[in-house]
């Protein structure tokens, strides 16, 4: 019972439209996180995402430009080419947008609420 | 269980990998995520190189890392069709459902259906079913089918009535219904191949309506297309008085008897039969009722003549009729039609008026129609004047 009453909660809070947690929303979060401190290029951003979840995400390096792109399409980060800074060939560096801002603070609290939900559920089955 | 590729797919080079990831993007769009890639792959081979991989195998790793570049093609392209074999299925299918629907607009607007009548003998069509449900006062029995598709230009139709004593002819005004029936725009657009077609369902049950008077002899005529043809004449004695009656009915008397000059009344009792000259035509043995080659080929209609329906013959020795007149080898109620390229000016009236004050020959605004065929009773054939 309480896992349907958490399940049926968390749509009704969040909306289904947004409810894809496990898929391309924590993707989504997890790429708006790495620019949240500052600008990176992509494979920046998939040397920090490793670092910080030490190597938990196992996803192809060419899935990551799909993803950023579709980011860039919704407004929630910008693109500008800059020479590099070890004399290679220019990079592509993403940074956040005000927009993309507020949304990773909206996805944050969205995957709070889910976590909270799924360790109360944890808990309640385990006790 | 794993499933093992029969022949193992051969290693992509960074520059094959870049090419499929960016496959059917826009140039801009190519160009700059193409950069994107190779700037990764790059920076990646100079990594693997630095740990001490060859130049060759730190390109084969680096590749490997970024994946399979279908899903990231699709990722980029917002959509499935990656394969070109995707797009050709798609072209072919939007081809083919483009090509038949212009292929049935052809056929449909702009070619024509054959002209002529085509006999259907006793089988009723799903609309023909609809229709004789629909009216309630329809007979109940076998019908006899026909479709007509009159030529092109028709404007007014003349149909004749023919028993071996009688003629009477009515008309439709087919240029004002299709006026009617359509739109101005429409008419205008009206394509070349447009012909107007009757689908006719004859019976010699008994309608459920019965008219007063001296009914003797009944048939009906339904006429699915148009209106269903009625027992009315204007200038022939006893049918003045139009009757709200489905199909034909016609009346037998005495004085109702005429002779061989189509509208022509004459009183059995003051006036004598004329003698006149006659062309024999014999009546083929029911032609185009059994043969299916007959049936493929519609009979032909022509314009401005008169075509008897000889296969829709109504048989009065198996209707109500006894007299004894109408018995004999023609014996039977045949109808005629003649479509006209001539528009209906004088409204519903045929007119034409001998010494005697009958109708001496068939007239419409002016114009003389063709005699109608007269059928020879004691001949059993068709005669013309």
């Amino acid at each position: 019972m309480l896992d349907k009453y958490l399940v049926n909660h968390y749509f009704v809070e969040h909306g289904r439209d947004r409810m894809n947690p496990l898929k391309s929303g924590t993707l989504d979060l997890v790429l708006l996180a790495a620019l949240q401190d500052r600008p990176r290029y992509g494979l920046e951003i998939l040397e920090h995402i490793e670092a910080r979840s030490g190597g938990l995400f196992d996803m192809k390096e060419g899935s990551l430009y799909p993803a950023l792109h579709r980011l860039v399409r919704a407004g929630w980060i910008d693109s500008e080419w800059q020479p590099s800074t070890q004399g290679g060939a220019p990079r592509k560096v993403y940074h956040l947008t005000d927009s993309g801002l507020s949304a990773l603070t909206s996805k944050r609290s969205e995957w709070q609420g889910l976590r909270g939900a799924v360790d109360a559920l944890l808990t309640s089955r385990l006790a | 269980m794993t499933r093992r590729r029969l022949f193992a797919r051969r290693p992509l080079n960074m520059q094959q990998y870049i090419h499929r990831a960016t496959v059917g993007l826009p140039k801009t769009e190519r160009l700059d995520v193409a950069a994107e890639l190779r700037t990764h792959l790059v920076e990646r081979i100079n990594v693997l190189r630095a740990a001490g991989h060859p130049t060759e195998e730190a390109e084969y790793l680096a590749v490997q890392a970024m994946g399979d570049p279908a899903p990231t093609n699709r990722g980029l392209l917002r959509h499935a069709f990656t394969h070109r074999a995707g797009w050709l299925v798609l072209g072919a299918v939007l081809l083919g459902g483009g090509g038949w629907a212009g292929y049935g607009y052809v056929q449909r607007e702009w070619t024509p259906p054959s002209e002529g009548l085509q006999f259907t003998g006793d089988t009723l069509t799903l609309n023909d079913l609809k229709a004789l449900n629909t009216d309630t006062n329809a007979p109940r029995g076998i019908y006899q089918t026909a479709t007509l598709t009159y030529p092109r230009g028709t404007k007014t139709i003349y149909y004749a009535l023919i028993t071996p004593h009688d003629a009477s002819v009515q008309t439709k005004d087919v240029a004002s219904e299709i006026t009617e029936n359509l739109s101005a725009n429409q008419v205008r657009t009206v394509p070349g191949s447009y012909r107007y077609q009757e689908r006719w369902l004859i019976t010699e049950m008994r309608s459920d309506i019965v008219c007063p008077g001296t009914w003797e002899f009944y048939a009906n005529v339904k006429v699915i297309s148009g209106p269903v043809l009625p027992a009315r004449s204007t200038t022939l004695p006893g049918l003045n008085n139009f009757q709200q009656c489905t199909g034909v009915q016609r009346r037998y008397t005495d004085m109702t008897v005429f002779q061989v000059k189509p509208g022509r009344y004459i009183d059995a009792t003051n006036l004598p039969r004329e003698t006149v000259h006659r062309k024999v035509e014999v009546v083929p043995q029911t032609p185009g009722s059994t043969s299916a080659d007959d049936r493929a080929h519609p009979l032909s209609l022509r314009l401005n003549h008169w075509t008897v329906l000889r296969d829709l013959v109504l048989d009065p020795h198996t209707a109500e009729n006894r007299l004894p007149a109408l018995k004999g080898k023609a014996a039977g109620m045949y109808l005629a039609v003649l479509p006209s390229d001539s528009g209906v000016k004088d409204g519903n009236m045929v007119y034409g008026w001998d010494q005697h004050g009958n109708i001496d020959r068939l007239k419409y605004g002016g114009k003389v129609l063709p005699d109608m065929p007269k059928l020879d009773v004691k001949q059993g054939r068709f005669v013309a004047r």
